[in-house]
């Protein structure tokens, strides 16, 4: 065979391959779901009845408020009672106690380093430290 | 110059989605076929084909009408086509059950001429060795030979819609047809019988 004649048959081969390809039955169904899903316009499937399911809806929400109101007693009015209310006793406030005055024992601990003076007093029950510090204070 | 698609490309271009539609079904197959003869992956061109025609819906605003609707359509499907190819380049189809492997050609034996179910099994070989021989090109290859052979479009008109030179359109087919010519020496016979 010549290498024309091989070159033409192999053409040949090559679509008779590629028509087999692309007459494959899911490429058919691929292109009908392509043209249904995003190039045709059809009717909505919802004509009356979405006007008539949001009445529907509004109707049945309106109704449960309604029924639910009447079911809880808080929500239900009810008429004011006619008895007096009872008044409590007056409470006596309690007398302020009384302020002792402070107990302070002074303990003076003198320190014979330098121009510092340390005692010790009571604060309520508490001992406390106290340190005096003289800059220019002298050893006496 | 009668574009057969003038009528619906104006109504599309106006938002009519069933004029596009129709487009679509008188299309489908020439943009699948070049899909799938340069990404030889039916999944994926599938994809790409899809990917096409929303492409195509979504610009058809700006096609002028200078050229034929199914040129620039072969165009959108070629660069399509080659740029899935680049992104990645499994080195199986999913849809095909033989490795990659090429040791050469089996010998075929052919015991007679008798016909029937050795001829069918002689071209179930040579379909096999044709798979082989079209994964074995390039996308670059595997486009200008489905544009040319499958779509039979000319040389200008392939080097057009790829955006390459017309000498390297000639250059790649005639190396796209040697390529799957080695393959079929060995089996000049079985050609003649096919």
């Amino acid at each position: 065979m010549t290498r024309e004649n091989r070159e033409k048959q192999m053409n040949r081969l090559y679509r008779d391959y590629l028509h087999r390809e692309v007459r494959n039955p899911l490429v058919r169904e691929e292109k009908r779901k392509l043209i249904e899903t995003f190039f045709t316009e059809s009717a909505p499937r919802w004509g009356w009845q979405k006007p008539l399911a949001f009445a529907v809806g509004i109707v049945a929400v309106f109704s449960f408020l309604v029924f639910f109101a009447y079911q809880h007693p808080a929500w239900v009015p009810q008429s004011i009672s006619t008895h007096q209310l009872a008044q409590p006793a007056p409470v006596q406030p309690e007398p302020i106690l009384e302020i002792h005055p402070l107990v302070t024992e002074v303990k003076r601990l003198t320190s014979r380093v330098g121009p510092t003076m340390v005692y010790q007093k009571m604060y309520r029950e508490t001992p406390i430290t106290i340190v005096w510090v003289f800059a220019n204070g002298e050893v006496l | 110059m009668i574009d057969p698609d003038h009528a619906y490309v104006i109504k599309a271009q106006a938002g009519d989605k069933k004029a596009f539609g129709q487009l679509v079904n008188h299309h489908y197959e020439m943009v699948y076929a070049v899909a799938y003869g340069i990404l030889h992956h039916h999944e994926r061109a599938r994809d790409v084909t899809q990917d096409v025609f929303l492409k195509v819906f979504r610009d058809i605003g700006q096609f002028q009408g200078k050229s034929k609707f199914k040129t620039w359509l072969y165009r959108v499907t070629a660069n399509a086509a080659l740029d899935e190819a680049r992104k990645k380049n499994p080195s199986q189809s999913l849809d095909q059950d033989e490795s990659d492997e090429d040791d050469g050609p089996p010998p075929l034996q052919i015991a007679d001429r008798k016909a029937g179910p050795r001829d069918q099994a002689a071209r179930h070989e040579l379909r096999d060795l044709l798979e082989r021989a079209i994964r074995k090109l390039s996308p670059e290859h595997r486009a200008v030979l489905v544009l040319r052979e499958w779509q039979e479009l000319s040389y200008e008109e392939i080097a057009e819609a790829l955006g390459i030179e017309l000498g390297t359109v000639m250059s790649r087919i005639h190396y796209a047809r040697k390529e799957l010519g080695k393959i079929l020496e060995n089996y000049d016979d079985l050609l003649l019988n096919i």
